[in-house]
């Protein structure tokens, strides 16, 4: 269970949405960039791109290994259904509606609180970006710690 | 709340957790989390689980309280 790509699914996306906020903030800074140094956007953009493009491949050869060790539990990058739903049987389906239910009472806070802050204060479309990806990390976050609390303390 | 003695039947017909879940159809976790009492089954698997142990489904579950079963 350890090596099974859908208990570190989570994980990934954690990280590619701390990528995501890199991009989004260097992007930003490198369009105030622009107007005095005109070469301030491509190298960082370029830059950007270069390391997604490696995490990706990084990622697909994961899913690719997973998938050929765990042919039963085939996982697939371009499916609705989140890949990190484990449902193999009735405690896997248990546990996953009991990480479910976590996320979905942190968003039930989330929205509104963020909503507020963002009426609240100041912010620029670069931040307003960023906290959505923060509530993002937070629930990637709790799904992926509930479910190693229901699956891996067995282990 | 439901109890059982999963554990003590497992042992009994000299099961792993992995070869009682494979007979019953659900993974090893599943086994142990029921063993800890942490997981309610559903009827259908307890009563796989009542097969698979060759006993009555009242002598592996019964309720909290239930002081018949509990001896």
């Amino acid at each position: 269970m350890k090596n099974d790509m859908r208990m570190k699914y989570p994980v990934w996306q954690m990280g590619f949405i701390v990528l995501l906020m890199l991009i989004v903030y260097f992007l930003s800074k490198t369009r105030e960039m622009n107007v005095q140094d005109n070469n301030g956007y491509m190298p960082t953009t370029i830059g950007l791109l270069a390391v997604i493009i490696i995490v990706m491949i990084a990622f697909r050869a994961r899913v690719a290994r997973h998938n050929r060790l765990n042919p039963d539990r085939k996982i697939s990058m371009f499916t609705i259904r989140p890949p990190e739903y484990m449902e193999d049987d009735e405690w896997f389906t248990h546990a996953t509606r009991l990480a479910t239910q976590k996320v979905y009472t942190f968003y039930v806070w989330a929205i509104p609180f963020f909503t507020v802050i963002v009426i609240s204060l100041p912010f620029s479309k670069t931040g307003i970006i960023i906290g959505v990806l923060m509530m993002g990390l937070v629930q990637y976050y709790i799904f992926y710690h509930e479910m190693k609390k229901s699956i891996l303390e067995d282990e | 709340m439901l109890k059982n003695r999963l554990k003590e039947l497992r042992a009994r017909h000299d099961f792993t957790q992995i070869e009682l879940a494979k007979r019953v159809g659900v993974t090893r976790q599943t086994i142990g989390f029921i063993e800890k009492g942490e997981f309610s089954p559903s009827v259908t698997l307890a009563l796989k689980l009542a097969r698979a142990l060759d006993c009555d489904i009242n002598e592996l579950f019964w309720l909290e309280g239930d002081e018949g079963n509990e001896k």
